[in-house]
């Protein structure tokens, strides 16, 4: 996790999803997941994660708040279809051993985004993003996308962005 | 003062500083911030990195005040430089603090320091293990065991 985009990840097992507008939840992964009630109901799918919450909701003057305090490391992310980051920590509120997926941040049982990631907070500041999701392996093509949302919340109060980031670093 | 007295001297000023707290100003955040950075600009990292985890043994003994230590690790940037012994290191971390008893204020941090220092080492991918939890690493709690048994 750098200061800025990362360009394709370098996974050891399966590589990323062909480009496409949406991605949903890989197979492996979705397999898996309904084998476990912590994470999947047969009826409802992925449960909500309960902290999920868009970037721009959570900024509270300088500093973004998540769950009642300023993140401090790598924050689970989704872009949705509406093009909003939907940010979550990956705390599992129904067993604390485990975490909670990308797609709880949607829930539902076919979850779909534009991309999907972590973005590293230093201090509840923004420093960098990522596509590192094993469960919806979007292409880094739809990275440009991410960029541009956070572009966005960048002109609306660049002081929620760290100085060591790719927005802010002289 | 040489060169290690002055990064001991740094390491006391800009780890005592509590994280938690939300109401300190942001220019004086700004300014342990700033001067963490110089700290790392100016001094190698590993003669750092030995003064900040022995200033971690010696001054941080409950688990609060290693969250704190970890906190200010993170934000100062330390999980992103290569680590010595990485497994020492974070078993250390684990070793004092039972993150399932502090999931709220330590889970992300914790995570955040072990992702970030694997991930570079090549031992961990949240890609092809979205499910990491680095509590339940082996190899970290052997590191753990370890201390243990000192």
């Amino acid at each position: 996790m750098g200061s800025g985009g990362s360009g394709p990840y370098s996974g050891t097992g399966g590589g990323s999803q062909e480009h496409a507008d949406t991605y949903h939840v890989v197979n492996k992964e979705m397999a898996k997941d309904k084998k476990d009630p912590d994470i999947y109901d047969p009826k409802t799918g992925y449960f909500r994660n309960p902290t999920a919450t868009k970037i721009q909701d959570a900024a509270q003057g300088n500093a973004i708040y998540l769950d009642g305090n300023k993140p401090n490391g790598p924050i689970t992310y989704v872009l949705d279809k509406n093009d909003n980051i939907i940010i979550g920590k990956r705390k599992n509120p129904n067993d604390s051993s485990k975490r909670s997926p990308h797609p709880t941040l949607i829930g539902g049982k076919d979850p779909q985004v534009q991309c999907a990631g972590m973005i590293t907070f230093k201090n509840g500041k923004i420093y960098s993003y990522d596509n590192s999701s094993g469960h919806f392996r979007p292409n880094s093509k739809s990275l440009p996308k991410v960029k541009a949302a956070l572009d966005k919340l960048y002109k609306e109060n660049p002081n929620l962005f760290d100085k060591g980031s790719e927005w802010r670093k002289k | 003062m040489d060169n290690k007295e002055h990064i001991q001297a740094e390491t006391n000023y800009i780890f005592n500083y509590n994280f938690s707290d939300n109401d300190i100003p942001e220019k004086v955040e700004e300014e342990y911030y700033d001067r963490a950075s110089a700290l790392l600009d100016e001094y190698s990292w590993n003669d750092i990195f030995n003064c900040w985890f022995d200033y971690l043994k010696a001054n941080c003994n409950t688990p609060e005040e290693v969250i704190n230590w970890a906190n200010l690790f993170y934000w100062y940037g330390g999980f992103e430089k290569p680590i010595p012994d990485p497994y020492e290191f974070l078993g250390y971390l684990y070793f004092k603090v039972d993150v399932a008893k502090y999931v709220d204020v330590a889970q992300t941090v914790f995570d955040g320091i072990a992702i970030g220092i694997l991930e570079k080492i090549g031992k961990v991918s949240l890609i092809d293990n979205p499910n990491y939890a680095p509590e339940n690493d082996p190899e970290i709690i052997a590191a753990v065991e370890r201390w243990k048994n000192r």
